[in-house]
């Protein structure tokens, strides 16, 4: 499950629906239920982005004046960044 | 014996030894070493004291404006370097000096530099709490200006990696020492602040002496900072040392890795908070749906067992709807209810109200459906239903006794 929102966006529809959850008689049970599944789905989102998170780094070469290219940036060391 | 030229009145002269001094820039403008004694500050706000070196003294005051500005607590016995300019007091003739600063003796030139341009910038504003910038809490595009070679950006990638490593770093190398580092500093600022998307900047060094920190001394980059619309944290050297671009930047992390800790969450505690998310609308729904299920028993006991029937089958179809959309969880939460349901349906069928009838009794309805249990509810005349264990029967009331 890959989905275009950032993090932090998940994050906040997370609260809603936790929110929206726990109006309680507010909502009917079916509507209940469908902040459930978006909140159990939200959880999981945001779990997969953290699991599949991997820091990229990128060095700014600059080639002539705002001109810039990108090039991979390893640090060196043990290897390990 | 008599005069001869003009004949002066005493004002008049310090008149003119005021024109003289105040046409000297030099004099308007100075910077004297000397040693602090009859320190004296009366409630006026304004500061007195004599500067005094072996042979000589001279008085200072420093007006109460100027006095609140000083952050160097001054004492009796204090080597110092006073800046101000040379005026006579003329209730004396005496003359005197207008103190606008006081620093220690013996800081270095880059000490002195320092305090100068702080105190400018400070009062130009660049400090102002006005004008930091909030952080983002979830960047996803860093900027990080520093060289490429150094321990600062070792740390803090290891420490992305390690806390946080959701998000994208882009290094502009630089240098960070040495007579070209500030010019590269500030060129690389503003160079981040024309590419999109980056969302914080991260600007440091590891520690070093003053001299090595001295690029973020600089005017030139306490300004970029200043300008930079994207939000600046500085990270320079260790914790004890302090620099013009940590009073500038939007928020000053005392080391490069306190700077990571600062920015970024810990992925750790996102997981806990996570995970007690999730438990918490596991508990909403479970109570949710034990006060659905309340209401359906209270309406079980109400409604025929047909009907009954209906309201389990529709849960029923719920259920399977939940485990079609693969929310396993929910599903399951569900199905724990719903063999609930099942029993406490069985059970409901060995005491329906069918068997009762098959018995003999019957049901009594009005003509809007509802069950007569009080004679009070007809009157004569009303026609009622009564459901019997087999078939209706539609009846009218002849009369009705009310229990009293």
């Amino acid at each position: 499950m890959s989905e275009e929102i950032s993090f932090e966006e998940a994050l906040i529809k997370l609260e809603e629906a936790v929110a929206q959850l726990e109006q309680g008689d507010a909502l009917t049970l079916d509507e209940s239920l469908q902040a459930f599944e978006e909140g159990v789905r939200l959880t999981r989102l945001c779990r997969e982005k953290l699991d599949a998170a991997e820091l990229r780094v990128q060095q700014l070469v600059e080639v002539d004046g705002d001109v810039f290219e990108m090039a991979p940036f390893e640090v060196e060391d043990d290897g390990e960044i | 014996m008599f005069p001869t030229g003009k004949i002066y009145k005493v004002h008049e002269i310090t008149q003119i030894l005021q024109g003289i001094l105040q046409s000297e820039p030099m004099l308007q403008d100075l910077w004297l070493e000397g040693e602090i004694s009859n320190l004296a500050r009366p409630s006026s706000g304004h500061v007195y004291f004599t500067l005094k070196d072996n042979n000589s003294q001279i008085k200072c005051a420093i007006f109460r404006s100027a006095a609140s500005r000083l952050r160097f607590p001054m004492q009796n016995g204090d080597a110092v370097l006073v800046n101000g300019r040379l005026t006579i007091y003329d209730a004396r003739s005496e003359y005197q000096i207008i103190g606008e600063r006081v620093v220690p003796a013996g800081v270095g030139e880059l000490q002195l530099a320092f305090e100068r341009l702080k105190e400018q910038l400070a009062e130009e504003g660049l400090f102002d709490p006005i004008h930091k910038k909030p952080l983002p809490k979830f960047p996803q595009k860093i900027g990080l200006i520093t060289s490429a070679t150094g321990a600062a950006v070792h740390d803090i990638l290891r420490l992305l990696q390690k806390r946080y490593p959701a998000v994208e770093v882009l290094l502009f190398p630089t240098l960070v020492q040495g007579e070209d580092a500030a010019a590269e500093i500030a060129h690389a600022i503003a160079c981040m602040n024309r590419l999109p998307g980056i969302d914080l900047l991260i600007v440091g060094r590891g520690g070093g002496s003053i001299e090595d920190l001295w690029a973020f001394n600089e005017e030139i980059v306490a300004r970029a900072l200043f300008k930079s619309h994207i939000p600046t944290v500085s990270a320079v050297g260790h914790e004890t040392d302090t620099t013009i671009a940590d009073f500038v930047a939007d928020h000053r992390a005392p080391t490069p890795s306190a700077a990571v800790e600062h920015i970024v969450p810990d992925q750790e505690e996102l997981r806990q908070q996570l995970a007690a998310v999730r438990y918490n609308l596991v508990r909403s729904i479970t109570g949710r749906i034990d006060v659905v299920r309340t209401k359906l028993e209270n309406i079980q006991n109400r409604i025929p067992p047909t009907h009954r029937i209906d309201a389990i089958n529709r849960l029923r179809q719920t259920v399977d709807q939940l485990d079609d959309r693969g929310q396993r969880g929910a599903a399951q939460q569900l199905k724990g209810k719903q063999r609930a349901w099942q029993i406490a349906a069985a059970q409901l069928d060995t005491l329906s109200p069918l068997a009762t009838l098959a018995r003999g009794y019957s049901i009594c309805k009005d003509s809007s459906g509802n069950a007569v249990t009080d004679a009070a509810q007809v009157v004569v005349g009303e026609e009622v239903h009564l459901r019997l264990s087999r078939g209706q029967l539609a009846c009218r009331v002849l009369k009705g006794e009310i229990d009293v």
